[in-house]
Parts: C-alpha cells; sequence; structure tokens
C-alpha cells in the first residue's frame, strides 16, 4: 500500500505536466483550425454537411414542438382581431383585383413587344420549398438549417426566399440537409437597386438584425421607406426579388430591415434560377465571400 | 462474466453522461424557438455545463472532449472552426481557478460564470472578426452572453441533479 502511495506521489506531477502538454497541444491544434478557417474557409465545407445531415433529424423532431406554440399564439393572436383582419382582408381583395387587371394588360402588352423585338427569353425559374429546422448558428453567426438537401434539388448558392421577400442563400448542402446564409450574416453581400430610382449599390449584414447598403453612387437620391430589391448582377439572384426597406439614412449610413421576420419562419422556397448555372464558376470561388 | 460487461458498458455510459448532457444543450441552442426577442443562444448553454463539470467533475469533461465539443458546434451550427479555441480557453482558465470555486458560495459560482460566458463571447467575437475580416456587431453575442448567465442556476441544479442520482453511485 504504501508502495502504491509512493509510485502515485512520483507520478502525479507527471501526470500535471502531462496534462499541461495537452491542452497547450489542444490549444495550438484549435488556433491552427482558426487559422485554416482564415484562409480557407472551404476546407471543413463537407464534414459540415455530413454533421448538418446527421443532426437534422433531431432537429426536425425538436423543432415541433416550438413550431405549434408559434402557430397556437399566431392562432390565438388572429382569433382576438379576427373582424378588423376580415374587413382588411377585403380591402386587400378589391385592390389586388384591381393589380390583376392591370399586370393581364401589361403581361399580354410584354410579351407582344418582346415577340416584336425577338427578345431572349427570360431563364426559367423552378422552387424546392423545404421546413426551417435549426435556428441561427451562433451569436455570430446568421444562418439557418433546412431539411432538404441535394437529393431534393438543393444546390449551393440557390436563393432562399418566402412569400415576403429574399432570406438569403445556400450556403452548405448536405444530402438530407443544407443551411442558408441569412442577409444579416458578416459574409452576405447582395447586389440591388433602389426600386424608386433604380440606383444600385451592395447590401451587406453586420450580424446586427438590420442591413447597410453600401456603393450607392454618389449623389444617389435615397429615402427612408425606399423599398430595396435584387438587381440581378452577378447570377446568384433573379432580378426584382424584395429584400428589405430603407429605415434610415444619416451621415453616410443606410440601413436597411429586412422584409422577412426569421425569428418566425417555419417554410422557405430555394430558387432554382437557371442563370446562376452559366456564372458560378466565374465568380464564386468561396459561398462564404462571394457576392450575394 | 455478463454482468462485469453489463457493469463495464453502465460505467462508461455514466462516465460518458457529463459530456452526452453537454452535446444535448448544444443541440437545443440550435432548436429554432421562434419567440420574439429571443438572442441567440450560441455556445453559452454548452459553456455552463462545461464550467460545472469542470469544476464538480474534472475528470468528466477532459480537455480533448472539450476540444471535440466546439468542432462538433461548429459544424452542426454553421460557422467557422472557431469554437474549439473558445471553449478549450475557457476550459483551461476554469481549471486554473477550479480550486477556488470548489466549495464557493452560489453567488460568487455564478459571478465567476458571468465573467468566463463575457469573455469567451468576447474572444469568440474577435476571433470571427479574425476570420472573416469584418467587425460584426458585439451586441447580439453580449444579449445571449447574459441570457447564458441567467439560466446558469436552473442548468446547474439541473445538472447537479443529474449528477447526485446517476453518478455519485459509482
Amino acid at each position: 500500500m504504501s508502495r502504491l502511495g509512493a509510485i502515485a506521489t512520483i507520478l502525479q506531477p507527471l501526470k500535471a505536466w502531462g496534462d499541461r502538454i495537452a491542452l497547450f497541444g489542444f490549444l495550438l491544434i484549435a488556433f491552427a483550425l482558426v487559422a485554416i478557417e482564415r484562409s480557407n474557409p472551404e476546407f471543413a465545407g463537407r464534414a459540415r454537411g455530413a454533421a448538418s445531415d446527421l443532426v437534422a433529424p433531431v432537429l426536425s423532431l425538436l423543432s415541433e414542438p416550438s413550431a405549434a406554440m408559434a402557430r397556437a399564439i399566431d392562432s390565438v393572436r388572429e382569433l382576438s382581431n379576427v373582424h378588423e383582419e376580415n374587413a382588411r382582408l377585403r380591402d386587400e381583395v378589391g385592390r389586388l383585383l384591381q393589380w390583376q387587371t392591370v399586370a393581364r394588360r401589361l403581361d399580354a402588352e410584354n410579351q407582344e413587344l418582346r415577340a416584336l423585338m425577338n427578345l431572349a427569353p427570360d431563364p426559367k425559374v423552378k422552387f424546392v420549398s423545404a421546413r426551417v429546422v435549426g435556428g441561427t448558428g451562433g451569436a455570430f453567426v446568421r444562418s439557418v438549417l433546412i431539411a432538404a438537401g441535394s437529393r431534393d434539388g438543393v444546390r449551393k448558392n440557390q436563393p432562399a426566399i418566402t412569400g415576403d421577400g429574399l432570406i438569403g442563400r445556400v450556403m452548405e448542402v448536405g444530402t438530407r440537409s443544407a443551411r442558408v446564409l441569412l442577409l444579416t450574416d458578416i459574409n452576405s453581400r447582395v447586389p440591388i437597386y433602389v426600386e424608386r430610382t433604380r440606383a444600385r449599390a451592395v447590401l451587406e449584414g453586420d450580424n446586427s438584425d438590420q442591413m447597410l447598403l453600401n456603393y450607392l453612387p454618389t449623389g444617389a437620391d435615397i429615402v427612408v421607406g425606399d423599398r430595396i430589391v435584387t438587381s440581378g448582377q452577378g447570377g446568384i439572384f433573379p432580378p426584382g426579388l424584395p429584400v428589405g426597406v430603407v429605415t434610415t439614412s444619416n451621415a453616410g449610413t443606410i440601413r436597411v430591415q429586412p422584409l422577412v421576420d426569421w425569428e418566425t419562419m417555419e417554410y422557405l422556397r430555394l430558387v432554382d434560377y437557371e442563370l446562376s448555372d452559366l456564372l458560378l464558376p466565374l465568380d464564386v470561388s468561396d459561398p462564404r465571400r462571394g457576392p450575394q | 462474466m455478463n454482468e462485469s460487461v453489463w457493469q463495464r458498458l453502465d460505467q462508461t455510459a455514466r462516465n460518458l453522461m457529463p459530456v452526452a448532457l453537454t452535446l444535448l444543450l448544444l443541440v437545443l441552442s440550435l432548436v429554432p424557438w421562434r419567440l420574439p426577442f429571443l438572442p441567440p443562444l450560441g455556445l453559452n448553454l454548452t459553456l455552463i455545463s462545461i464550467f460545472y463539470w469542470i469544476i464538480h467533475r474534472p475528470s468528466a469533461m477532459p480537455i480533448p472532449a472539450v476540444f471535440a465539443i466546439g468542432v462538433v458546434s461548429d459544424l452542426i451550427g454553421g460557422g467557422p472552426l472557431v469554437s474549439p479555441f473558445v471553449l478549450v480557453t475557457a476550459a483551461a482558465v476554469v481549471h486554473s481557478v477550479r480550486r477556488w470555486l470548489v466549495g464557493a458560495s452560489t453567488i460568487i459560482v455564478w459571478g465567476s460564470f458571468f465573467v468566463m460566458v463575457i469573455d469567451a463571447v468576447l474572444l469568440l467575437w474577435l476571433l470571427i472578426w479574425y476570420v472573416s475580416r469584418e467587425m460584426p456587431v458585439l451586441a447580439p453575442g453580449i444579449s445571449g452572453a447574459l441570457l447564458g448567465a441567467a439560466a446558469y442556476p436552473l442548468i446547474a441544479s439541473l445538472l447537479s441533479r443529474v449528477e447526485q442520482k446517476v453518478l455519485r453511485q459509482q
């Protein structure tokens, strides 16, 4: 017993040294990972896809109660102002019917003029719908996990939308899941134009709830309330997708509020925009830093 | 013979419980709760578990496990691989002050966690800035850290119950 005690006394400092060396080694490896991420953000892409595939079914199951609770809260809220909502919807239906007439007339006119000018048709657009199963990845990463992957036709860089407007684009694709980078993420860049003036600029995320509008031409006219839509430059996003509304414009800082509330978003649609196929090899080498 | 195999399996399961619980908290922090004004939880729930186990049962939360939890966190969270550095650094700090925290009052332990979680968020923010070459807004990270600090007593008491029921029977 005393001999064992003596051995333990001798081994204890050695063990402490071993622990310290292990700690230093793991810190070194961890910092090496940080350095590699900085120089090559793509290097863990495949592992991320596989990890998402593993965790997506679990998150899908766990997200059901929260989705049900959100739906219940919405139902109660809607029930409490059903009369006002009914009146508002009747007004909206009337207004939309007028717009429908205008749109049909313009569509017919547009087709006639296109035929006259022999204009090349717009690329075809297809959609993939998916459920959001994972929330934002962390305090400084704005992305969501969806339960659809390459087997469902999801591809890297596809724009993600809801009925309200643009959300972001597909950053990583697994077999059964994919991760969508939100517009507010620090790596998000979207070429846009101001709907009223058609002035072009770039919308950038900075991890806050709103986005920054940069590279607007000097002297461009912009006011609070202006709607921002995608310009289609770069070929990733189809032109004309609504993105947000200008909320502040002072001292050269223009902030844009996204149209989509991703805190409560349950489903989204991925746009398969054929033009992106033609342009991907040219300008998208890094999905987290490429033009978004 | 059979009994010893079962005993060994049971022992292994008990030993893995702290890491498994940490991973469970990690997955829970990724669930879309769809609650307005809820800041992103990020690493904060994971940090609570790592902090708790290093103080109360350091052998159950070895550095390689902390490193692996960090890697898993970034792989399933979709972020750049910076969490292993943050978590291993945090674990090293907790190990170094552990002797003062064992047996300290709840307020002291809670206060220490508060300091650690804020420092961890600041380190994470610096690393994201370094990796993405753009300065992210810090506010969502701080609000998430405050939420994590507020959740500490509840989650620590749940972990304490698990420790008493499962691990103290060994």
